[in-house]
């Protein structure tokens, strides 16, 4: 997912790790993950 | 305190419903607003330089000075404004009115009056052809901010007229295409910053929490953010800018007399006319936005305040309008009060004053607070399904597609530009239509679309409400017309 390569006019799917989102990714769901520990109830939004 | 008779003495009472200046939904929502204006001013700087040529003694200690000024005196009326309607109302959830540089209008000043008009002078052989563009764009501020300032004794009316499906959805449809998709776009061409701030964002706003240490979401999206731009590169933006130095505003009243002698009004008219509409339509959707979300502003105050802020800016040397932003049901779910205008104009007008902008945008990339801007934009497409009668959900739908359909075209004519047209490598032609055309697109369409998506959207999303309540065929009738009319009937 997310992994592309140029062929002559279009691009398509490339079947390698993209490794910026593997992080990226990884960093939202660490932080969805430690939220329990990390926030608490705000009520001042919405 | 109550008194013999039961009653709360007068002083409990003023004393109960002082409304504090700044909390700490402020701080959230002035990165959101001032990374709003960060990008506008950056493109001031940019296109001034880039395209017009202006020096940058002219920008620098013209032009950002006198913007500044007409972001402050905005900025810090809005927040009076909401300050005192809250001490009205005794509530303390009212959010001002968001404001800054008209995006719209910088780009038709920059590309339809000042460029052109540097073009002339060059041609006719002025002495100094980018101070005539300067002045031409003066001259096109100030008419903005005149039509503005007389359009706000009759908007009331155009606003009581329409209906809210219509009003919000147009908004919708920028905020879908112009602010979320092309955020979007930048969130995963750096997804390390852009998805990891953007889990902040959502942890905080959509979640409803806020992180121990009472730090706000916003402050931890735009600092890890930064520290995630140095660390993968994106940071520092450009190469390391020369030493900040002190520059106030001035009036330029003699360079606006030199362009009303220079005959600047004329050639122009069409397009100051034009954006002077299109900032006034503009401003009444977001009052009504604004009511939506519970914040029912006074629209003559609103609109004259705006004409005020692009007059200001004429008289000490900025050539672009401001306008009441989009997005105040996107602040005001933030926690965001009256203090984060004024907190915005006072950041605004240091950077600008001291000549400390390039530094900022050399030290904080636009990537660090993009998930804020793009949450923005969610807010503004949710409000305009939400804040209306279901019966109108067809009608929200037909009032977005044309500002979708303007990004479009948009970012077809970029992709054109990318490819070398719209410039030295070849005009744009009627010739690109069949091109389009063989693959499907019919980019004709889009173009038409594009003019004017503002009216186009309102107009067929009117339409759409009257037919959905019949009142094209006679006066309103069925089980829902009573209720979704009540307002404009």
């Amino acid at each position: 997912m997310h992994s592309y390569q140029w062929t002559y006019a279009d691009t398509a799917l490339k079947l390698a790790p993209a490794w910026p989102f593997v992080i990226g990714y990884g960093g939202m769901a660490l932080l969805f993950l430690v939220a329990e520990w990390t926030t608490e109830e705000g009520g001042e939004h919405g | 305190m109550r008194n013999r008779s039961g009653r709360a003495s007068g002083a409990f009472v003023l004393l109960s419903c002082r409304v504090r200046w700044i909390v700490r939904g402020d701080i959230d929502g002035f990165f959101g607003l001032a990374l709003d204006n960060l990008v506008q001013l950056l493109l001031i700087d940019t296109l001034c330089r880039g395209v017009v040529g202006f020096p940058a003694d002219l920008v620098y200690g013209r032009v950002l000075p006198a913007a500044a000024i007409s972001i402050l005196v905005g900025n810090v009326a809005y927040a009076f404004q909401a300050h005192a309607l809250a001490e009205r109302t005794g509530r303390t959830d009212v959010c001002a009115l968001p404001y800054g540089i008209n995006t719209v209008s910088l780009f038709a000043h920059v590309f339809l009056i000042m460029l052109p008009a540097k073009a002339i002078a060059e041609r006719v052989g002025a002495p100094d052809p980018v101070r005539v563009a300067w002045q031409a764009g003066l001259l096109a501020t100030l008419a903005t901010g005149i039509i503005e300032l007389a359009c706000a004794f009759v908007a009331e009316r155009v606003r009581r007229m329409t209906p809210r499906a219509a009003l919000l959805s147009t908004l919708a449809g920028i905020a879908l295409g112009f602010i979320s998709l092309g955020f979007l776009f930048r969130t995963f061409a750096h997804p390390i910053v852009g998805l990891t701030t953007l889990a902040i964002v959502m942890l905080t706003y959509f979640g409803r929490v806020r992180f121990k240490g009472h730090i706000p979401g916003g402050v931890v999206a735009v600092a890890l953010g930064t520290l995630l731009c140095w660390t993968s590169g994106i940071a520092p933006v450009g190469s390391r800018p020369s030493s900040a130095a002190l520059h106030l505003p001035v009036p330029v009243f003699g360079d606006l007399i030199a362009a009303l002698g220079g005959g600047h009004v004329v050639p122009y008219l069409s397009v100051i006319i034009a954006m002077g509409l299109f900032n006034v339509l503009g401003s009444l959707q977001n009052i009504e936005s604004a009511e939506a979300a519970g914040d029912s502003y006074d629209t003559r105050y609103s609109l004259t305040i705006n004409g005020f802020g692009s007059i200001a800016a004429a008289l000490f040397g900025s050539a672009f309008p401001t306008t009441i932003y989009i997005g105040h049901p996107g602040w005001k779910a933030l926690g965001a009060r009256a203090g984060y205008s004024i907190l915005n104009g006072t950041f605004v007008t240091i950077i600008c004053v001291t000549g400390t902008l390039a530094w900022i945008a050399w030290a904080i990339p636009i990537d660090a607070g993009m998930a804020i801007v793009l949450w923005i934009g969610m807010m503004i497409i949710a409000q305009a399904f939400q804040a209306t009668p279901r019966e109108h959900a067809p009608a929200v739908v037909v009032g977005l597609l044309p500002g979708i359909g303007a990004w479009g075209a948009l970012m077809a004519k970029n992709g054109l530009r990318a490819a070398g047209l719209g410039g030295p490598g070849g005009p744009f032609t009627d010739a690109l239509i069949g091109e389009f055309q063989k693959t499907d697109t019919w980019f004709a369409g889009a173009l038409a679309i594009e003019q004017g998506f503002l009216f186009t959207a309102m107009l067929l999303s009117a339409a759409t409400v009257g037919v959905i309540e019949r009142r094209c065929a006679g006066p309103p009738h069925g089980r829902h017309a009573p209720r979704c009319c009540r307002r404009w009937a």
